[in-house]
């Protein structure tokens, strides 16, 4: 049996042999100072759409900005950010009230790419003018909100209060807050006094008070291997603090990564070629430690130990449960937990093995999960709907997948949720 | 704005340039297109709309030398214009699911029903899903380059490949 690598190609291949070396029709230019022709059955001159999506872009996202009570456009950094927000409320079963989804495909079609989008290179550049997400409430699966924000969002975090987006425009990566209004039907977006990041950004997660960001990035340096940086930025003024690989770890790579409840250590996975060191495992980084290095934290659980293919985990907010999910079982993926301490790590513990077939409402799960309780056995997770590409956030319960009302709402690709300890229990007051 | 493109003599080199250009990889464009699309008339449709962009925008580019980037990135957006607009089409017509769309049943003639079957599935895929595949397994682009390509991180590249491939074979496996 191929695999489904194997037949993608072959189909790529195949649909791509259909059309014939020197078979593309002479290309058709408009003509200067000639009207340009109108396309068949329709109206307008082909760029009329996107010159009319983009005028509408245009519009939308300045009225926004009217709406928002300080969103810069421009690369102008505040030098306030906004307070912190107050935790928003929960479910009666415990859950966070709201989360942050980007919608599949949301990037506007029809905007013109303008010149940032000129091909190549190490740092993103593909940009469309605007992006919006979704608030959507936790209970109904409703989208209760939107947020524009004025370019192209590639990564988004969640405190217990506010959302957070990284949005790159002309290169640049510049942050923004999300914050649900008092009312809970309109946002408020607000750009951070967080400097605007020219490298491509991996990774970012938020303090669970939503005073910090963190956020890798990766910068190549050709032949020689690759710098993993991560930032840790305060949103309340900008100050931030730098970490760095030696070079000698250059062929490794951060993973996802979340705050502890205290919001001053950081978890994150650190995947390496086998047989190098440091080896590939979970890591924790006191990021009010001095230093640069970003090895100086420890390795609370190394991969090699663990079942199946592990691309990144979720350590609880306490820091004692790690869970994470093993992949490269035939059709199935099982999430599992591990209890980490100083004395080292159990064994892992089966918290979901999705069916085979097509017994159950999910049969394979994403990595990291959303969320993780302190003892572990409460999930928040990614999880495709059996039969259907679909993504769908489930709770997994003491090992039972819980039917959420929302599991039958709109698919969502990306989300964040904000950062509770424990179900019904917000999380600490610091961080 | 762009306008309809560079004029005088700019316009003249600028349609030179873009011809070329056109003359060396609009068929590699057109397979790309075919690929995502399964639609041969239409996947030309977006590369002619992507070339007729580029030159309109010739005069705005700081770096020719990234303009093969700049028309890939655009047909990848026209691709995904079309498949968005053929999802909202063929849920207004209500079409039954069980009947193949008529570009992927013209396709199974063409390639056969495996490989049409493959495509299909993939054409179902979020847009960062099928881009991702694509990209790395038909252009077998690295992971900086569809990075670059799509505007997306080395990191997400992964995780947006390894969660394409799971849900593309599980939609195979449900297709049986």
């Amino acid at each position: 049996m191929n695999t489904v690598e194997d037949r993608i190609r072959a189909a790529a291949r195949a649909a791509a042999a259909t059309v014939a070396d020197g078979s593309a029709p002479p290309l058709s230019l408009p003509q200067p100072g000639r009207r340009p022709g109108l396309r068949g059955g329709g109206g307008r001159p082909p760029w009329a759409v996107p010159f009319a999506a983009a005028a509408a872009v245009i519009g939308i996202v300045a009225a926004s900005i009217l709406v928002a009570r300080a969103v810069v456009p421009g690369q102008t950094v505040p030098e306030i950010g906004p307070a912190l927000a107050a935790p928003l409320p929960l479910t009666a079963g415990g859950l966070p009230a709201y989360f942050l989804a980007i919608p599949p495909g949301d990037q506007q079609a029809g905007a013109e790419p303008g010149n940032q989008n000129e091909g190549v290179g190490p740092i993103p550049r593909r940009l469309s003018s605007h992006e919006t997400l979704r608030v959507v409430a936790t209970d109904t699966g409703k989208t209760v909100a939107t947020a524009t924000l004025p370019g192209y969002v590639t990564e988004i975090a969640a405190s217990r209060g506010a959302f957070f987006a990284a949005v790159v425009r002309s290169g640049t990566a510049t942050f923004f807050e999300i914050r649900l209004d008092d009312d809970r039907t309109a946002t408020t977006v607000t750009e951070l006094p967080i400097q605007p990041d020219t490298a491509p950004l991996e990774f970012m997660a938020a303090s669970p008070n939503g005073s910090k960001l963190a956020y890798s990035t990766l910068v190549m340096h050709g032949a020689i291997g690759d710098v993993q940086n991560l930032v840790v930025a305060s949103t309340i003024n900008g100050s931030e603090r730098e970490w760095t690989t030696p070079a000698s770890y250059s062929t490794g790579s951060m993973g996802p990564m979340n705050f502890l409840a205290g919001g001053r250590m950081l978890a994150f996975s650190w995947t390496g070629p086998s047989g190098t060191s440091p080896s590939s495992a979970l890591r924790l980084l006191d990021t009010a430690a001095p230093g640069s290095d970003l090895m100086a934290g420890r390795a609370v659980l190394r991969f090699a130990n663990q079942p199946g293919m592990v691309e990144g985990y979720t350590l609880s907010p306490n820091g004692r449960v790690a869970v994470g999910v093993a992949s490269g079982l035939p059709r199935q993926t099982v999430v599992y937990s591990v209890t980490v301490s100083a004395a080292g790590t159990r064994k892992p513990t089966d918290l979901y093995r999705p069916p085979e077939r097509h017994a159950s409402p999910v049969n394979s799960c994403n990595t990291p999960p959303l969320w993780v309780s302190n003892t572990g056995s409460h999930v928040l997770i990614e999880c495709y709907a059996t039969a259907s590409a679909d993504v769908r956030i489930v709770l997994i319960n003491h090992g039972h997948v819980a039917q959420l009302p929302w599991l039958d709402a709109t698919a969502n690709e990306v989300t964040a949720f904000p950062g509770i300890t424990s179900i019904g229990v917000p999380a600490n007051t610091g961080g | 704005m762009a306008g309809q493109g560079p004029t005088g003599s700019a316009g003249a080199d600028a349609r030179a340039a873009v011809t070329a250009l056109y003359q060396a990889h609009a068929v590699g464009l057109i397979r790309l297109a075919v690929v995502m699309l399964g639609d041969r008339p239409a996947a030309e449709d977006v590369v002619q709309d992507a070339f007729a962009g580029l030159y309109r925008r010739w005069n705005h580019l700081s770096d020719a030398g990234r303009a093969l980037g700049y028309v890939r990135a655009s047909v990848l957006n026209g691709c995904r214009s079309r498949l968005r607009a053929r999802a909202r089409d063929e849920r207004l017509a209500a079409e039954s699911q069980a009947t193949l769309p008529a570009a992927s049943a013209e396709q199974a003639v063409l390639i056969g029903e495996e490989h049409a079957t493959v495509l299909a599935a993939l054409r179902q895929l979020p847009d960062r899903q099928r881009e991702a595949l694509v990209l790395r397994y038909y252009l077998d682009l690295s992971e900086p380059e569809i990075a670059a390509s799509m505007g997306i991180g080395k990191g997400t590249v992964k995780s947006t490949t390894s969660r394409a491939l799971a849900a593309l074979g599980r939609l195979l496996e449900a297709s049986r």
